[in-house]
């Protein structure tokens, strides 16, 4: 965590805000965790093969992650059972992989928690520093705007 | 004499959401160099505007689960609370006559 104060100009005055940043884990703990955990709930999976979502859980099936799509409008993703929610699945899940928008970040999270998940997994561009404190607050190892096809790409093997 | 409320994660249904007059809340943090310029301000709009406007503060590191609720990206942040709904907010450290121009248009 980052505790950053800084000045910004608007309407011609400047205004000094303070932001506690979240910071990612090193490469080395990426690694680790993309080495160890292959229970992946994928956030916002999506059936259509043309999707990010799709792609990067369709990859990261063939490394060898154990798949659980969570998406409510759908009953089977990729050969696998989808679940409406997080806390509907009945197994442990290790990873939460979230593809949604930053704003619906907050309640996964939430969720995340409730299910003692060990890993919170922020896409790319899912950018929500209070979630990520919160849920490091919470115990959770929090990997936020990363790509977890491109880290698998890195680490996997 | 009205000065800020302390709120927390406890009371903030109690005091804010369910507050029958308007309410501005502070959330801030100690470490926060512009929420500590900002601190006079809000007690002095807390003495200026009492029994027309309430005024709290919470502080974020102590709260964090009303400060994500809330969304709360930078400090200070001064939000306004009317029927339990966010109207208004004040992002940084501004001059006072900001939350005048604010507050005047809210108890209005």
């Amino acid at each position: 965590m980052a505790r950053l104060c800084r000045a910004e100009f608007g309407g011609g005055e400047e205004i000094m805000t303070c932001s506690q940043e979240y910071q990612n884990p090193s490469d080395d703990q990426i690694k680790e965790m993309v080495q160890k955990y292959k229970k992946v709930a994928v956030v916002g999976l999506s059936s259509d093969q043309t999707r990010p979502s799709n792609a990067v859980a369709k990859y990261l099936q063939r490394k060898g992650f154990k798949i659980i799509p969570v998406n409510p409008n759908e009953t089977e993703i990729l050969g696998e059972k989808a679940y409406p929610n997080l806390s509907a699945i009945p197994e442990k899940v290790e990873i939460v992989d979230i593809f949604r928008r930053p704003e619906q970040v907050p309640p996964i999270v939430d969720e995340a928690i409730k299910i003692k998940a060990l890993v919170v997994w922020m896409q790319e561009g899912v950018i929500n520093h209070p979630a990520a404190l919160k849920a490091s607050q919470n115990g959770i190892i929090v990997v936020m705007d990363k790509c977890m096809l491109k880290e698998c790409r890195k680490f996997c093997d | 004499m009205s000065s800020p409320i302390e709120l927390n994660d406890g009371n903030f249904e109690s005091e804010v959401l369910k507050s029958d007059k308007p309410v501005l809340v502070d959330f801030w943090a100690t470490w926060c160099g512009p929420c500590r310029m900002v601190g006079p301000v809000v007690e002095e709009i807390a003495k200026d505007y009492e029994g027309k406007l309430k005024v709290g503060k919470l502080n974020v590191d102590e709260n964090s689960q009303t400060a994500v609720q809330y969304g709360i990206m930078s400090i200070p942040s001064l939000l306004f609370f009317k029927g339990g709904k966010v109207i208004d907010q004040i992002i940084g450290a501004v001059p006072k006559q900001h939350f005048v121009e604010k507050v005047d248009k809210i108890i209005k």
